[in-house]
């Protein structure tokens, strides 16, 4: 079956055309689910391309993953697009890795407004410092919250 | 030692009264409460009590879909009594519906001190009892007896409305074969 996967292929064609050096690398894992892995440096100007060319006008979500045992976190931005009818059951997900002792990004609040509450859910998570940012602050934890974030894979949280 | 002079010389006589009426009042208090529950009047409240168990409407997680469907046609939680009504001051049952989250405890400790004596408890679901599958999450208050004083537990994930039934039934003979003063 290699009809179905066309879209995705035209995709990662566009952007490795354009990006020849940045996109690390890409993969299609089913139909309508490819994922590209990009430098933290050149993030802006590959979404600014994906939004203003491909047609992915918002984000779904935004995930960290902690690689603890690699010493680096992920960020993955899901993104799709609206107004492509064609594309709509398309997303595409955007990873970025950042080293775990000294996690800062470019934040993406400039190119797509809405992850901005997911970008500060995953600062409090991870504590990961998102460059860029007009409300880099708390979102869900509670308000005396003191201690580390909570999601990390070496914080233990007591027992009360 | 020099003699005191009295200090109760200049005391208002209507004082007095109240005073010892209060004293009065105080022993009848406690008559009434012995009769009550030691004569058939305490059966006669306690059935009023078993059957009419007001819930109040509060969800803290997904087991109010199981309490939903108890309430609905085919389980029908009223013929027991239990009516979803909307005023805290009218309720007598609170069923703590699943996780509890750290800022869900306080709300929901907010409503139990609201509710009117005798009020009940029921955590139903395994995260309301113990935190379940979020247990000593950073987030999650593990059992709902941290904060408020539990009468029946209901374990499951989520339990079937056969077991919320049961609950409420077992609720019923705690109630029955309880003082009416010490409930709550």
């Amino acid at each position: 079956m290699s009809a179905p996967l066309e879209r995705e292929e035209t995709i990662i064609k566009k952007l490795k055309e354009q990006f020849p050096s940045d996109i690390k690398a890409s993969r299609i894992i089913r139909r309508s689910r490819p994922e590209i892995t990009v430098a933290p440096e050149k993030i802006q100007e590959i979404t600014t391309f994906l939004r203003d060319q491909l047609g992915f006008d918002h984000a779904n979500g935004v995930s960290g993953v902690d690689y603890n045992r690699e010493a680096r976190f992920e960020i993955v931005y899901h993104t799709s697009s609206l107004n492509n009818k064609e594309m709509r059951d398309l997303v595409l997900a955007v990873k970025e890795s950042t080293p775990r002792n000294a996690p800062k990004v470019p934040s993406l609040v400039s190119i797509w407004p809405g992850v901005e509450n997911f970008e500060r859910e995953t600062f409090e998570m991870y504590a990961i410092q998102f460059d860029g940012h007009p409300h880099m602050e708390k979102l869900f934890l509670l308000d005396n919250w003191d201690g580390p974030p909570p999601l990390r894979k070496d914080v233990r949280v007591p027992t009360d | 030692m020099s003699a005191q002079k009295p200090a109760q010389q200049d005391e208002d006589p209507l004082e007095m009264l109240v005073g010892g009426l209060s004293v009065w009042v105080g022993k009848l208090n406690e008559i009434v409460r012995k009769v009550v529950d030691e004569t058939p009047i305490r059966n006669i409240i306690n059935w009023g009590r078993i059957y009419s168990m007001w819930p109040v409407n509060i969800t803290t997680a997904c087991c109010s879909a199981e309490f939903g469907a108890a309430s609905g046609a085919r389980h029908d939680l009223e013929r027991f009594g239990v009516l979803p009504i909307g005023s805290l001051r009218q309720s007598d049952l609170i069923v703590v519906e699943g996780t509890v989250t750290k800022k869900m405890a306080k709300r929901l400790r907010m409503i139990y001190d609201q509710m009117a004596i005798p009020r009940y408890v029921i955590a139903m679901g395994d995260c309301a009892i113990s935190g379940g599958l979020f247990h000593d999450s950073y987030s999650i208050v593990n059992g709902a007896h941290e904060f408020m004083p539990v009468d029946v537990y209901v374990p499951g994930c989520p339990p079937r409305p056969e077991a919320l039934e049961q609950a409420i039934i077992m609720l019923q003979e705690k109630i029955r074969h309880s003082k009416v003063y010490s409930q709550g």
